[in-house]
């Protein structure tokens, strides 16, 4: 360390570090909400209160610039920050996954960028170095620059040199899997959310009184509303019950052909290609989307089937590489999807990306008994205070409950499944539906091996298993399995030497 | 299953973390606490008088606080800290702790993406630091080794980041 030259940013990176520290205090919302309702507060708050804080936040940004450095050389960059809190970051530039130059308009009249460095660990940048002249900031992307090209050497993977992330005409590619139009229907009767969001809707806006004289009103205005209520109002009620079923079919139909439809746009042509250890799908009507992704880089896959999915014998496939599942700002993507396949295509595109099979085993069913007391109980203390409202029978309902969460968690634990074998595991969870998540152990990152009390009472224990993409868990199983599974996990993590990302 | 040639962690000896972070871990519960107190304070000062409900609302939220610090610090302090510990192998490093629940985390070394070192104000004055191994994957990933010296950490850090340069790529 003696060694490292230690930079400091420009003072305007000060107010990058406002600027941070104002999003920060974004954070802090409810609390202000508290303040505003009490009167005196908010004549505390207000100017006086205001000047403070952002007299704080000036502070906090000079001290965050002052006690700012960053280091470099050819294999790793360090930073030194924080005045209360410091902190001492190191990263190789062979942990770098992207390095790139923002500028942001503050910057702009100084000719002053951020350098961001993302490592695999999140989907945001791990370091952002603000207040940078160009030519320092280009040295440092110089250096990663060669840093991966020894990486690339050394690996002999072409893929570093030129990723361009897509199979060309030239590569012998093999079409696998086309998706035509009566598959997307199937598909779009299988995850349709506009069905459940129709429910609730309707739901919430019949609790709505403005909602309800609208629709009255509505009603009596309409010529044709009208009309068929007029004429049902002269059927005899079974003829009337049958118009009005079909007029909710005629609604679910409608919804249906909805979902259908996006479904249809989003996946037109669906093709899947393999070439050598690359796949890659193109799709879709009005945009076309090609996504791509390399064997290696492969972290995670799930297959799901959802109760409609279980009558058309269809099932989803879904392939995750580092950080897809959580995306950017958080949100869940739905990583490299193959829509809609048989469960023959299933099987066949599970070998070959190198699934293993293996033997399921399931969790201990003490597990029912927990469940049904937990969230029994916990339902009930909730129903107690809308059952003495309506004057509803308290005992009859916490029996019901009861009931219903014993059966509720007897199929949940018919339907949770696991194995380790052939280096992946696999986890399988479902009510009537299936999900199953599979993650090769080499591309583990973080084993855990947990228990609560009620899980020791039973010599049992929770496992969980971090990978580039996902997390999955398996709970109520015996130590004396676990620990093995645990073990096995960690050896081959450990001793696998090749590329895992 | 398969075999397995690193030995079982179990059976591996443990190493405790520094006496100090139990004070540590006192001071810093009275510290997470104090907002509450004086939340509470503020709330019986605003109280309009005679208000004998609230009045004894407040007296009894502050009591569960009292009651809630002397538990932690005679109970769970002593227990948490007797249980966590951590283990340094040539391929892996763990931590184990909890009182409660129970956790035994471990990170394979040729996971390590990043090593930070970090130490608060009231770390500082005990001569603690906490050691926070990152890696590629993904919320909740990363494994934070605290209760150590600044010595141990940095000593710690220096032999990961030694071992993770060391890594020799392999065409698999």
């Amino acid at each position: 360390m003696s060694d490292l030259k230690w930079h400091r940013c420009s003072p305007v990176s000060a107010l990058y570090f406002l600027v941070k520290n104002i999003q920060a205090s974004f954070n802090l919302w409810p609390a202000l909400a508290g303040i505003m309702v009490v009167e005196d507060l908010r004549k505390l708050l207000f100017p006086f209160g205001v000047i403070v804080i952002f007299g704080l936040l000036i502070i906090s940004a000079i001290l965050s610039y002052w006690y700012f450095r960053f280091s470099f050389n050819d294999k790793r960059i360090i930073l030194h920050s924080g005045f209360l809190h410091k902190k001492k970051l190191t990263l190789g530039f062979d942990r770098v996954q992207e390095i790139n130059l923002e500028q942001v308009v503050y910057f702009r009249p100084f000719g002053l960028w951020t350098l961001g460095l993302e490592s695999a660990g999140s989907a945001q940048k791990e370091i952002a170095i603000p207040g940078l002249h160009r030519t320092l900031a280009k040295e440092i992307k110089l250096l990663y620059a060669k840093q991966k090209k020894n990486i690339a050497t050394n690996y002999e993977d072409s893929e570093t040199r030129s990723d361009s992330g897509a199979i060309d005409e030239s590569s012998s590619k093999k079409a696998i899997l086309r998706i035509k139009f009566p598959e997307l229907i199937r598909f779009g009767l299988m995850h349709n959310v506009f069905i459940y969001l129709a429910a609730i809707a309707g739901t919430l806006m019949g609790q709505s009184e403005a909602f309800r004289r609208t629709m009255f009103s509505w009603i009596e205005s309409s010529t044709f509303v009208s009309f068929i209520l007029d004429y049902v109002s002269h059927l005899s009620a079974n003829i009337a019950m049958v118009v009005f079923a079909g007029i909710v079919a005629i609604a679910i139909v409608f919804i249906y052909a909805i979902s259908i439809g996006l479904a249809s746009i989003k996946f037109w042509d669906y093709t899947l290609y393999a070439s050598a250890d690359r796949y890659q799908f193109n799709a879709g009507l009005l945009k076309r989307v090609s996504k791509s992704f390399k064997l290696h880089k492969l972290q995670s896959i799930r297959v799901k089937q959802s109760i409609i999915a279980r009558i058309l014998r269809r099932h989803t496939l879904e392939i995750f590489q580092t950080n897809e599942y959580r995306g950017a700002q958080n949100v869940q993507s739905t990583g490299f999807i193959v829509p809609v396949l048989s469960g023959e295509k299933l099987q066949e595109l599970l070998r070959d990306l190198k699934v293993e099979d293996g033997e399921w085993q399931y969790t201990q069913p003490i597990q029912i008994l927990w469940g049904t007391l937990i969230y029994g109980a916990v339902l009930s203390i909730l129903s107690i205070a809308p059952s003495w409202y309506f004057e509803w029978d308290i005992p009859a309902i916490i029996v019901f409950i009861f009931i219903a969460m014993g059966f509720v968690h007897y199929r949940y634990w018919r339907n949770t499944r696991f194995y380790l074998a052939n280096g992946w595991v696999a986890v399988r969870r479902g009510f009537v539906g299936y999900s199953i998540s599979y993650v090769p152990l080499i591309k583990l990152q973080k084993i855990a091996l947990s228990s609560g009390p009620f899980l020791r009472l039973h010599n049992t224990a929770r496992l969980h298993l971090w990978s580039g993409a996902r997390v999955i868990s398996i709970g109520f199983v015996p130590k004396t399995v676990l620990d093995p599974m645990r073990d096995t996990a960690l050896d081959v993590v450990s001793n696998y030497k090749g590329r895992w990302m | 299953m398969t075999d397995f040639t690193l030995p079982s962690i179990d059976s591996a000896e443990w190493i405790a973390i520094d006496p100090q972070y139990k004070p540590y871990l006192r001071i810093k519960l009275l510290v997470n606490l104090l907002p509450f107190w004086v939340a509470s304070l503020i709330a019986w000062w605003f109280m309009p008088p005679g208000n004998i409900l609230s009045l004894s609302g407040v007296f009894f939220f502050s009591s569960a606080l009292v009651t809630f610090y002397l538990w932690s610090y005679c109970v769970w302090v002593p227990k948490r800290c007797l249980r966590m510990c951590y283990l340094m192998r040539d391929l892996d490093v763990s931590l184990q702790q909890g009182y409660l629940f129970w956790s035994t985390i471990s990170v394979s070394i040729n996971r390590i993406q990043h090593l930070e070192v970090t130490q608060g104000p009231i770390q500082r004055s005990f001569g603690l630091a906490v050691l926070s191994i990152y890696t590629a994957g993904t919320v909740g990933s990363d494994l934070k080794i605290p209760g150590l010296t600044i010595g141990e950490a940095q000593r710690i850090k220096k032999t990961l980041l030694k071992a993770v340069n060391l890594e020799a790529p392999v065409d698999v």
